[in-house]
């Protein structure tokens, strides 16, 4: 074949395939979003049937916005499609309300979110409006990225924090971070095999397993019909945050810090081992490496290395493949679930997240703030309370469906009356403790997560634990 | 009279040389030197980049603190180990490669394409499909090593592994780079010469030994320049695949300042580690040149 | 799909048609002959299959639908490879609804540019360190090279400080231009010059050339392997290129498609492999095209030589 020819022929093919997929049916997934959502995401100004949108001057008691043209930066990380045009949306309305603002928004991958608002911030061009993950909301506010905001809150809209939500979002007494969603574990479970194993999981909280329990159940669920040592149904998922496969705090930091008792005396290395941070956040010697933690990654590591109930490296979608019979994950996965499978071929089932001593799971999820730099803060301020207004967040629950943080959305969503999001709700209210509190998240979490990984593939637990201790101690030097 | 004509000339050939010179170092200045003198002189400060105006004067105090820092001096210890064997088996690959698919049969079109595709495969794909295959329970390389007998191995999972297995990855996904500019190199050299050769009664090794080799040579230099000073600047798949780990083993130099810049925030430091890397690497290059080059002159 | 032309699935006895070389074959061909083209066949083989099984995998796992692409990766079946359910709906997702069309022709536009940028630029630059003499040149070369040492993410953030300063971030022309001067690209085309004899550059002289004439004439058309390995690596760098393109671009209209492709990564929900896996396969077409075309320049013979 001449070149020419290779060309013609290559071209064509990347034609056919666009012209086909016109003509394909959009089998897109979406999860159960509103007539809202157009696929192009152009956004009208009119919302579905049965959504009130609030008035753009709930929840805001700032000054009164200025009527000279503004534009509004925001820097935030991409949404899947159906949420994309739920903010479209939001931004529509509020220029509807106030013609002489508009936007500029500009979206980046999330993973590589901090680095991105690093350059800008660096680079002295920082945006009005930020989207970010809330546990660095104290290392922006220390940063003086971040703007407090509570000049501009109704006490209303205040009091309906969720606690847990105003401890991350505040620091030195101010409030940074906007209410919009939360987080918490449990372990789901595939419903079809565990009734296979005549296993009964406790569905309410304060009834759940230890992790003891839970070993019990993964070594019945699991199955190696060549007894190769290659199960083909693992008993626990690997983790499927971030790069996937063990090394992300917000999930296997909950093994250590529930062998911790936030009730003993302060100085004592129950109290300490469940606080994950000295109070004043800056050590972590003793707290991360006491005896009780280095115990209960010992087991974690027996998970890996001994038991051999969860495999070594993360395997993408293992617990939706049913190659997992349970997996520790966020509320998410309901709606994960329900696009994967929208017949409802897959069961399943959600009970407390398992323990040592003290029930815990780790809370704190993405956020808006405004910008400290900002040339706009009360036009800033009062869009940011808006797509954090009740009525929104409601809006934005239809889409995704994950812990709300506000707490009237609890009473006014049904879902939450009943199993199983009440188990979240419940959760996130009584055992739900945010990750630990200091300027210094980032390099701890870049710290904890090397060692955790390193644990679970069989180096030695209270080295690699002691060792962890000191470099996080000497990052968070820099912040006494 | 002559003397104008030929200043004529000297201004015309001054001008000449300025106008082609002009973009490449207006260019270089702007886009690297300036951001290098940048970073060197952040080197002797302390400098977060949530903080940019916070910037402190320390002096020296980013070296001293190098000097004690073992991590720093393992990574860079894992680089030389990285580019050593990656350049030994790359290059001799490539060159093989090159020779291999020249020859101009019929479908050969499509062994060169398929050694070129990994080279332009994204590297989140190269990522995730090398993972799987890296699998220590189900993984592929562990089927076939089973299948022959040999048991499972833990490739990624292994602290004495898991640098082989990147270096592995790594070779295969840049040896199609490397042979291009091999089979640039080796048009360029004129049937006459293996011709002449095989008259005067030369075998095919013989041939290789005494006609492709020193014809090479410019395009061997380069190859293995440009090879080392990538090897040496080498961040992406281990930012995707291993963050440096299973303890430290992976990590090399280039990640290693990135995360002391942009995750420790202490882009001051950064800077330092950077500085020294930049140094070694020149000396590296020098080495290199002047050692090559003294056998390649002709 | 079928037509996947794995030399696995043709006919193995058409393996000598498609091996016997251009020189003429002598009558009687040999066994020993014939065992080392079966030999020389199944080592192409091999090699084909270790560098495209997971280019093919790749490319045919975006015909699946997300669910199945991870479920059929192992144990190693026939549908590891060939999608039980081929569907489009991942091409019509990222093209209609993530807006991936548009991040293609960035790409396109911005790799272009680059390609023809660091030519035009790095030829310029070569031709004087090679053919020029005057008093410093050799040091300059050496500054030059300096720069190739630098690693991009050292470099990083005060690069984007200057280019905010020239008032360029956000922009197209931030894409590629602070690469066009390439000190891999000047170090290249200068050891492919040096290998033009001299006697091409003294013809063009008597007839008396000017610098310009001998590089136009002379020294270009006879460095086309060389140039055009330095297209096909300009066009790639920049199409590789992520880091630098998510800091300097703001608008999500402008931006290229090795950052889309990790936008389909989203918090909250699972990674969209579907998406992932059919973007990264467009994203390849339009360098394989590239290298294909420019494959003859890499066959025996095709060089111009001689002089003008």
């Amino acid at each position: 074949m001449s070149t020419k020819q290779k060309w013609l022929c290559l071209s064509l093919l990347g034609i056919g395939i666009l012209l086909a997929s016109c003509a394909a049916p959009a089998s897109a997934p979406t999860t159960a979003a509103p007539a809202t959502t157009a696929p192009s995401g152009a956004a009208t100004a009119r919302p579905a049937a049965g959504i009130t949108v609030p008035s753009v001057e709930d929840g805001y008691a700032g000054p009164a916005l200025t009527t000279e043209p503004v534009t509004l930066r925001i820097l935030r990380y991409q949404m899947g499609p159906p949420q994309e045009a739920l903010l479209k949306q939001w931004m529509t309305e509020f220029t509807a309300a106030h013609p002489n603002i508009t936007f500029q928004d500009e979206p980046v991958p999330f993973g590589d979110l901090f680095t991105k608002i690093q350059a800008s911030v660096a680079a002295g061009d920082p945006p009005d409006l930020y989207f970010y993950d809330g546990p660095f909301t104290k290392a922006y506010a220390y940063h003086n990225i971040l703007l407090p905001v509570d000049q501009y809150m109704t006490q209303a809209f205040k009091d309906d924090y969720v606690p847990a939500t105003l401890a991350e979002h505040s620091y030195q007494g101010k409030i940074y971070g906007m209410p919009e969603q939360q987080s918490a574990v449990a372990l789901g479970y595939n419903e079809d095999m565990v009734k296979a194993a005549g296993l009964n999981p406790p569905q309410e909280l304060g009834k759940g397993w230890t992790w003891d329990q839970a070993l019990d159940a993964w070594k019945k669920l699991q199955q190696d019909p060549s007894g190769s040592g290659n199960p083909t149904v693992w008993g626990l998922a690997p983790s499927q945050f971030g790069a996937g496969g063990a090394g992300f705090y917000y999930r296997d930091g909950i093994f250590p810090r529930s062998a911790g008792d936030p009730k003993a005396a302060k100085d004592s290395s129950a109290y300490k081992t469940w606080a994950a941070l000295s109070d004043d956040g800056s050590t972590v010697k003793g707290y991360i490496d006491s005896q009780e933690a280095i115990d209960a990654m010992q087991w974690f590591q027996d998970l890996t290395m001994k038991w051999a109930v969860t495999p070594k490296v993360g395997i993408p979608n293992a617990f939706l493949d049913r190659k997992a019979a349970t997996s520790l994950e966020t509320d998410y996965l309901i709606g994960n679930v329900k696009t994967t499978f929208p017949n409802g071929d897959f069961h399943l089932g959600w009970t407390p997240v398992p323990y040592f001593k003290t029930p815990v799971t780790m809370t704190g999820s993405i956020t808006y703030g405004v910008g400290a730099k900002t040339k706009h803060p009360a036009e800033a301020a009062a869009f940011a309370i808006y797509i954090s207004d009740v009525k929104n967040n409601a809006r934005l629950w239809e889409i995704n469906q994950t812990l709300p943080a506000q707490l009237s959305l609890f009473k006014s969503i049904k879902a939450y009356s009943e199993y199983p999001y009440k188990l979240f709700a419940d959760e996130l209210v009584q055992i739900g403790v945010p990750r630990p509190s200091t300027p210094g998240w980032q390099e701890y979490e870049a710290i904890i997560d090397p060692a955790i990984k390193d644990i679970s593939l069989g180096a030695p637990v209270a080295d690699t634990l002691h060792r962890a201790a000191d470099q996080i101690d000497a990052q968070l030097a820099k912040y006494k | 009279m002559a003397l104008s004509v030929r200043r004529a000339r000297q201004i015309r050939f001054g001008l000449f040389v300025a106008l082609f010179l002009a973009p490449t170092f207006i260019g270089l200045f702007l886009f690297q030197a300036l951001p290098t003198l940048t970073a060197i002189r952040n080197s002797f400060y302390e400098y977060s980049l949530l903080d940019p105006d916070r910037l402190t004067y320390i002096g020296l105090a980013n070296y001293t603190r190098m000097l004690k820092d073992t991590i720093f001096f393992k990574s860079i210890g894992n680089t030389f180990i990285y580019a050593f064997f990656k350049i030994l088996i790359q290059l001799p690959l490539a060159l093989g490669l090159a020779m291999l698919v020249q020859r101009p049969l019929r479908g050969i079109g499509i062994v060169r394409s398929a050694i070129f595709a990994p080279v332009v495969t994204a590297v989140s794909i190269i990522a995730v499909v090398w993972n799987l295959m890296y699998d220590p329970e189900h993984g592929m390389f562990n089927s076939l090593l089973v299948a022959i007998g040999i048991g499972k191995q833990p490739f990624l999972t292994s602290a004495s592994q898991a640098m082989p297995a990147i270096i592995a990855m790594s070779i295969w996904q840049d040896v199609g780079f490397t042979m291009v500019i091999f089979l640039a190199g080796l048009q360029g050299i004129p049937e006459e010469f293996y011709e002449a050769a095989a008259i005067d009664g030369a075998g095919r090794f013989q041939r290789f030994r005494h006609v492709t080799l020193p014809l090479l040579q410019r395009t061997i230099l380069f190859a293995l320049i440009t090879t080392t000073i990538f090897s040496f600047q080498v961040f992406t798949p281990i930012y995707v695949m291993t963050k440096g780990g299973p303890l430290d083993s992976t990590r090399l130099a280039v990640y290693d300042i990135f995360e002391q810049g942009f995750v420790f925030l202490e882009m001051g430091y950064a800077s330092a580690l950077a500085v020294v890397l930049i140094g070694l690497l020149l000396i590296i290059a020098a080495i290199q040149s002047r050692f090559l080059r003294a056998q390649f002159e002709y | 799909m079928a037509n996947s032309a794995s030399p696995l699935q043709r006919n193995p006895l058409d393996a000598q048609a498609v091996l016997v070389p251009v020189a003429r074959a002598t009558p009687r061909v040999s066994l020993w002959r014939r065992v080392r083209q079966i030999g020389m066949f199944i080592l192409y083989a091999i090699v084909v299959v270790l560098f495209i099984t997971p280019f093919a995998w790749m490319i045919l796992s975006a015909f699946k639908s997300t669910a199945e692409i991870f479920r059929y990766a192992y144990p190693l079946t026939i549908w590891t490879f060939i999608p039980p359910n081929p569907t489009l709906a991942n091409f019509h997702s990222i093209f209609f609804q993530w807006g991936f069309g548009q991040k293609l022709l960035n790409s396109l536009i911005a790799s272009s540019a680059q390609m023809i940028g660091t030519l035009v630029i790095c030829s310029m630059a070569a031709f004087v360190f090679a053919r020029l003499h005057f008093r410093g040149r050799d040091i300059l070369f050496a500054v030059v090279l300096l720069a190739a040492l630098i690693p991009f993410e050292v470099n990083m953030v005060p690069l984007y400080l200057v280019v905010r300063s020239l008032h360029l971030q956000n922009t197209y022309v931030a894409l590629f231009i602070p690469w066009i001067a390439n000190p891999f690209g000047i170090f290249l085309l200068r050891q492919a010059f040096l290998e033009i004899p001299r006697d091409f550059d003294d013809a063009a002289l008597v007839e008396g050339a000017s610098p310009f004439q001998i590089f136009w004439h002379v020294i270009l058309p006879n460095a086309r392997p060389a140039l055009i390995t330095l297209a096909l690596m300009s066009f790639l760098w920049s199409w590789n290129a992520f880091l630098w393109p998510l800091i300097v671009m703001q608008d999500q209209n402008k931006q290229v498609i090795q950052v889309a492709i990790a936008t389909f990564t989203v918090p909250q929900e699972l990674p969209a492999w579907g998406e992932i896996f059919a973007a990264a396969s467009i994203a390849t077409i339009p360098i394989l095209i590239l290298f294909i075309a420019l494959q003859r320049y890499y066959i025996r013979g095709a060089v111009l030589s001689g002089i003008k």
